[in-house]
This record gives C-alpha cells, sequence and structure tokens, in this order.
C-alpha cells in the first residue's frame, strides 16, 4: 500500500464530485503503473563495473563530466564545444532580477565544490551537477554577504558576467532571491548512521571454504544493510542459493551479486533467483557472451532491485575493484555528507577475503584474523580497524583539489605511491588541468602488484 | 522498556528502533494490525500483562510510551463465541451483546490509555492522535498566529457568492479520503475551487471546508518535538503542479526542500499552541504569503517526519530516539 504522503505517485486524472459526500477531487492512480515510474535511473553500471565502490548507493545520472555548462567571457579555460552554442549573456527583461535589497540565495541543497580549475555545484536535491567557472565560486560566495544591488556596484564593470551567472543560476533553479538570508541556513554538515557496519564484501573464489551462515549471522548483528558477494569462479545456482538461504530473516537489505557466468544459465534462471530473494539488487554475471543490463521478462523491478547485468571482462580477483568512474559517482545527500566527513569507500565497510580473512577491504594487505577465528564483531569494534574511517578526500593529496572529491568512490587499496594519502591509482582525472585521461589502462582492471594479497 | 505504537512498514518507526537497538533499549512495538491479547490486569499490583504476537509483556514495566501511529485493536480477547444458548434462543440480542461487549473493551482500552499516556512519560497520546482541525484553528488565532479566512459551507449559492470576491480552495474537515480497489487507489488533495467545479456541484451538499487562498511564497513544515522547531520549507510557487498542494509531486523538477529558520514569535506561538492543546510532537503545516506573513494551517500528530529529516539532513529519527531515552 502507498502512503501517499510520501509516495511520489502518478497522478492520475483527477474527477471532481459532490457525491453526496463533500466537495471532493478524487485522484485515480493505477497501482501497478506506480511500481514501475522509479526504476530507470539506477541503470548504467557496467561501465566501470559497480565494484567494490560504495555498492550500498545507486548511481543517479549518466555523466559528462568534461561539459562545462556555464562560460563566462572572461573565462581563459574555454573548452570548445560543438553542440553548445554559447549563451548570450542577456540583461534581465526589466533591466534588474530583483529588487536591490535583496539577496541571491543558493538553495541549501546546491553546494558549490571548489576544485583547482573548475567548481562542481553538487545539485543533492535533484541529484544533479553542474561544472562552472571557479569565478562563479568566488561570485556565489559575495552573494551570501551582498544585496543584489551591492552586487551590482561590485560588478559594474562586469555586469554582463554578473547577469550571465544569475541568469544561469536562475534558469536552473538553482537559488531564488529573498529578503533575508537569515531564514535559510545551511544543510548540517553531519553523517550518521544506526549500524555500526553499514557494507560488507565477501569474496569467494572455488577453493574458498568460509562460514556463510556465521558470517550473516555476525552481519546481522551488526546490523549491516548492504552485502557485495564477490564469486571469482562459476558457482553454481544451487550453491548460490543454499548460501542466500541463510540470509533468511536477517536485516541485509541490498545483496549484489558477481559471479562467473556459466554457458547454460539462461537469463531467466538469474531473475528466478532474484525473485525468490527481493533483497537482490544487482547480479553482475562477468564472462558473459555480451556486456548489457538484461531486460526482466519475469517480474517488475521496485526500487532498483533484481537487476541483471551481463559483462564480457574477467573479474577474476579483488584486483579489478578501485575503479574511479564517473558513472560511479554520486549526488545523493547520504553519500556527499558520508563523503564530507568520512571515507567514502572504507567507512563502516568490514570484508571477508578469498582465504577467509577479515579485512577493510578485500584489497588491502592488513588482516585482523580469520573469520573462524575472531568475529567480525570483535574486529568490527577495535579503534584499529576503524582508523580509515575517517580519511576524508581533504587529507588525501591531489583529490584535495579536486571538484569532484565529495562525489567520487575513493579507493585506499591501489594508490599512488603505495601512499594511504595518495590519489586512487585508477583514477583518470587530473584536476590542475580538469581533464580526464583516455579510458586507457584504466578499463582493463589488471592487478595491481604492489598490493593485492 | 520502550513501548512504540505504530503500524506496519511505518518507514520512521523501523529508523528510530534501529537507534534504539543501537542505544541498547528494550522496545515491544504494537503495530495497528497486530492481535494484542490482554491475559490479566491486577488493579492491587498495578500488573497489567498484554500479548502481542506470542510475546508477553507488563505495561508496569514500561517507562516510555511513544504513539507514532495506530494504537490497540477493537477486540483484546477472541471474538464473543455465538454457541451461547442464551443467544440462540434470542438472536435478536446478538448485536445489542456485541455493542455492550465492544462499550466494555473500549472502557477497558480507555484505561490502559490512561495508565500508559497519563502515568508514564509519553510522546504523542493515542487520545491526542485525532485532534479537531477546526478546534485547532481556534486555538492557533487565539495564541496569535494567523489562520487563512475559512468556512463551512454546504449549498452552491453560498459557494457563488464567496467566489466573487477571494480565491478559494478546499480540504477535507476530518482526513482526505484514501481508498483502494485492488487496482487503483483514489485519494483527495488540497484543491482549488474554480468553475469547472461549480458546474458539476448539485445546489447543495454535505458541509465542505473552504479556505482563502493564501498568495504563498512558500509553504513551511515544522517538525515539533518537546519545544523545538525542526522547519523545512518548501518552494513549490514555481511550478504550478505542486502550487495548492506540494503532494503532488512534480517527479522532473522536484520542489526545493531545504532547512528553514523561523522567526522567534513564530516559534513562540507554536510552543505554546501545542502546549494548549496538548501535543509534545506533531508536524506543522504553515504558509508564508507574499508580505511575509505566516499562515498557520493544521497540525498533524501523527504526520510524517522522514519527509523533513532527510532533505534537511536533521535526523530526527536520532533526536526521536534521544527523546526517548533521556529521562
Amino acid at each position: 500500500m502507498p502512503d501517499i504522503e510520501l509516495n511520489k505517485a502518478l497522478l492520475g486524472k483527477g474527477t471532481n464530485t459532490a457525491l453526496g459526500f463533500r466537495i471532493v477531487q478524487f485522484n485515480e492512480v493505477l497501482m501497478d503503473e506506480e511500481a514501475c515510474t522509479k526504476v530507470e535511473i539506477y541503470s548504467k553500471a557496467l561501465n566501470g563495473i559497480r565494484f567494490g565502490h560504495p555498492f550500498h548507493k545507486f548511481i543517479s545520472k549518466t555523466v559528462n563530466l568534461n561539459k562545462l555548462r556555464v562560460k563566462v567571457e572572461d573565462e581563459r579555460e574555454q573548452e570548445p564545444e560543438a553542440n553548445e552554442s554559447k549563451r548570450a549573456a542577456q540583461p534581465p527583461a526589466m533591466g534588474s532580477y530583483a529588487p536591490g535589497d535583496q539577496y541571491f540565495y543558493l538553495f541549501a541543497c546546491c553546494l558549490p565544490v571548489k576544485g583547482f580549475r573548475r567548481t562542481l555545484i553538487c545539485d543533492i536535491g535533484r541529484q544533479d551537477y553542474y561544472i562552472v567557472p571557479n569565478s562563479m565560486h568566488e561570485f556565489l560566495k559575495l552573494c551570501r554577504k551582498h544585496t543584489y544591488g551591492e552586487l551590482k556596484q561590485l560588478y559594474a564593470d562586469s555586469t554582463e558576467s554578473l547577469h550571465q551567472y544569475l541568469r544561469f543560476l536562475l534558469q536552473e533553479e538553482l537559488g531564488v532571491f529573498v529578503d533575508d538570508l537569515g531564514r535559510f541556513p545551511d544543510i548540517p554538515n553531519v553523517w550518521d548512521h544506526p549500524s555500526d557496519i553499514t557494507n560488507a564484501i565477501i569474496d569467494a573464489e572455488a577453493s574458498s571454504d568460509h562460514d556463510y551462515p556465521a558470517l550473516f549471522e555476525a552481519l546481522d548483528e551488526l546490523g549491516c544493510g548492504a552485502l557485495e558477494l564477490r564469486f571469482f569462479y562459476d558457482i553454481s545456482l544451487e550453491k548460490l542459493r543454499d548460501i542466500l538461504q541463510h540470509l533468511k530473516g536477517h536485516c541485509s537489505h541490498a545483496i549484489n551479486i558477481v559471479l562467473q557466468h556459466r554457458p547454460e544459465t539462461t537469463p531467466e534462471a538469474y531473475f528466478e533467483l532474484c525473485q525468490e530473494h527481493g533483497r537482490i539488487s544487482t547480479i553482475t554475471a562477468f564472462g558473459a557472451p555480451f556486456s548489457r543490463q538484461l531486460k526482466n521478462t519475469l517480474f517488475q523491478h521496485v526500487d532498483g532491485m533484481g537487476q541483471v547485468f551481463y559483462t564480457e571482462e574477467m573479474i577474476t580477483s579483488e584486483a579489478h575493484c578501485g575503479l574511479i568512474d564517473p558513472d560511479l559517482f554520486l549526488f545523493d545527500q547520504q553519500s556527499f555528507y558520508e563523503g564530507k566527513n568520512f571515507n567514502s569507500c572504507l567507512n563502516r565497510k568490514i570484508s571477508v577475503d578469498r582465504k577467509g580473512d577479515i579485512k577493510n577491504c578485500p584489497s588491502m594487505l592488513e588482516s585482523y584474523g580469520h573469520h573462524r577465528e575472531v568475529t567480525l564483531q570483535e574486529v568490527a569494534s577495535q579503534p584499529a580497524f576503524r582508523r580509515y574511517w575517517g580519511i576524508t578526500k581533504d587529507q588525501v593529496s591531489v583529490c584535495q583539489d579536486c571538484e569532484f572529491r565529495l562525489v567520487c568512490s575513493d579507493c585506499r587499496a591501489y594508490t599512488q605511491e603505495d601512499d594511504l594519502y595518495g590519489k586512487p591509482m585508477k583514477c583518470g582525472f587530473d584536476p590542475y588541468t580538469g581533464t580526464w585521461a583516455e579510458a586507457q589502462s584504466l578499463s582493463n582492471h589488471q592487478p595491481v602488484s604492489t598490493t593485492s594479497a | 522498556m520502550i513501548l512504540i505504537f505504530s503500524q506496519m512498514h511505518e518507514q520512521s518507526t523501523d529508523d528510530v528502533m534501529r537507534w534504539l537497538f543501537k542505544a541498547d533499549k528494550q522496545v515491544v512495538r504494537i503495530n495497528a494490525q497486530d492481535e494484542v491479547k490482554l491475559l490479566s490486569l491486577d488493579l492491587q499490583s498495578g500488573d497489567i500483562w498484554l500479548q502481542v504476537l506470542d510475546q508477553d509483556f507488563n505495561l508496569a514495566e514500561v517507562e516510555m510510551v511513544w504513539h507514532r501511529r495506530g494504537g490497540l485493536p477493537a477486540k483484546l480477547s477472541e471474538a464473543m463465541q455465538l454457541d451461547d444458548p442464551f443467544i440462540e434462543a434470542n438472536p435478536d440480542l446478538d448485536p445489542q451483546l456485541q455493542a455492550l461487549n465492544a462499550r466494555e473493551t473500549r472502557t477497558l482500552t480507555a484505561y490502559l490509555y490512561h495508565k500508559l499516556f497519563s502515568e508514564k512519560k509519553s510522546l504523542g497520546d493515542k487520545r491526542k492522535a485525532g485532534v479537531n482541525k477546526l478546534i485547532v484553528l481556534e486555538a492557533a488565532r487565539n495564541v496569535g498566529l494567523k489562520i487563512p479566512e475559512t468556512h463551512i459551507i454546504s449549498t452552491k449559492a453560498q459557494l457563488i457568492d464567496l467566489m466573487e470576491k477571494e480565491d478559494w480552495i478546499t480540504k477535507a474537515i476530518w482526513e482526505g479520503a484514501y481508498f483502494f480497489t485492488e487496482k487503483r487507489a483514489y485519494y483527495t488533495y488540497t484543491e482549488k475551487i474554480d468553475q469547472q467545479w461549480l458546474d458539476n456541484l448539485p445546489d447543495t451538499f454535505q458541509p465542505s471546508l473552504l479556505q482563502a487562498q493564501v498568495k504563498k511564497k512558500y509553504e513551511l513544515r515544522i517538525f515539533y518535538l518537546h519545544g523545538v522547531c525542526y522547519s523545512m520549507v518548501i518552494f513549490s510557487q514555481n511550478d504550478a503542479q505542486t502550487t495548492v498542494d506540494f503532494r503532488k509531486y512534480n517527479q522532473a523538477r522536484p520542489n526545493r526542500n531545504v532547512p528553514y529558520q523561523l522567526p522567534v514569535h513564530i516559534e513562540e506561538k507554536i510552543m505554546r499552541l501545542m502546549h494548549q492543546i496538548g501535543l509534545n510532537t506533531g508536524s506543522i503545516d504553515i504558509i508564508v504569503d507574499q508580505d511575509d506573513e505566516y499562515y498557520f494551517l493544521e497540525v498533524n500528530p501523527v504526520g510524517q517526519f522522514g519527509m523533513t529529516s532527510e532533505p534537511c539532513n536533521y535526523y530526527l529519527e536520532k533526536k526521536v530516539m534521544q527523546c526517548l531515552i533521556s529521562n
């Protein structure tokens, strides 16, 4: 039953009637239609295999991050854009956007993140983003102190820029003019969660001998909601079913599965499994005949659950993890504030590697003991285990100058010069030039010898 | 022990309970859908044993009650058997006996609520969950809050008269319709009255609530929790679809929902109002008009607060938990 207050229901055709009742307008919604409205935004997973990034969060947008969304005359950094014509700096219709004593209020959910060359405005309300020049960042800072009238004086020499900024911000609905900025405080910069562990990875190869019931029991007790099971071999669906049985009644609510595709397994078989276990959010079958998301003919996806992806690539070890890709960027509020205050990959994560060792992430060297000898709860409570959780991007070299630092998935296992505070090795973005390296070696997922266990 | 009244699948309750578990608190949750049996009640010792889903517990051990939604079911035992020979001989008496039994149970339930909400610490109060909108509107006006001009009318003629001088909206006096068939859901929003309505209306109808449409600058949603107002502003004016009722979401360009700081004098009035109507929590709707006047619309004692908590990053679920465990 949908809750009308919360449910973003499709609006049907309203009928107004008195019905011997009272003046009333009925809005009608087809129940099953409703279920299918939310789905399409969760697709697009294969480019970087959603893998080892905080997989419990979903990808919300297809991004083209090289595009500067607003261009300003005085910006030296003009990228040649074939299909986006420059917006002419038109003055507002009445010569003025608002009374001179008003302030321009950038909505609190639109957060500018300044990089070395450019600024990313993260619209966490609409899960969108805008790349703008750093000069606009300066402008937005001035907006917090000065009225529109004062801004006009400050920009007396470049009114065109001023109006271009405002035109853009108003057009994209990133802000409004208000009388009193004091009424509009910032979103509190906090992140918290009732669970000690929010996400977990369990890796397995054919020879692994994990005690799944005990592991799942422990994760349940820790309140872990998101779980990724990565099988680096062609585990049979029967075996997988046996393992998943042990999750029944547990609190995990989003399970991602990665496994090697068997030629005889049909797409339907994967979907049947999803149907049996409503908490499977994705199945990624590697070594498949083609790469794309499969169309589900069995049932309706709800909230991004029960999706099946094929990829031709081979995912043979944890070393495939750690890719930084715009497709894996997250523009939702939770991720934003988690990333601002904690490490966006390792925070509240626990892992069990192929050999059964408990780690922060399977790709990291440090083991906290074998899961048959020490429990996940014991490890999770150790301060030593938690010491990576607080590494924010502000502490990471290069990344601290990057405009994407608060939406990026990060990786602390494969880093430049093996420095704990080094830039992720599999990131192709250079914030000093504002360019992405071609997919080059990044997408072939070669194991990084220095740190693989 | 903390006792929670709620409904099945109620997200905010689930979230608060996760926080309570983290704080190591023992919780009993009674959903509106649950079967509840009264096992024994001893006025001498004060022990009141209830059974909820095969779990027995003593109400005397409850330290704190949270009425999120729902309440005790209409029956506190197995249904009366009809094989009573007396009733079989006098079948006409059956409905009267049923009615008497219902009254007996209601009196019992009222006593249980009294024990819980009058004698223990509580957040929310089942007995005050169904506030009367009209009484609350008057109370709001009495503490100095502005309210929109309000009429209850039952004839088309009255409506035509009123429409000459103002724009009007109509909304439920009690609660909006919320009907289901197997395939469809039917529900009502706050709606603006227009000419088309007039054409379709009979000359007389059931008394209906009319309110002058406030020239909205923006809308506020306030979650009130023990004297603190957690406010959110909803910029819905730009969007024709959500101008009258923001619940008609626009999927492509959702409204802007961001934190808001109420003027102190409005917060004080809200506090006085909540005190006067005896609520220590609730969700309040206010409209700010083009002249920066604050118009109180209504308070919902069991309103959603997840929709305020989430966009404003207020962690209200955690704050509710803190309320429930603090002494």
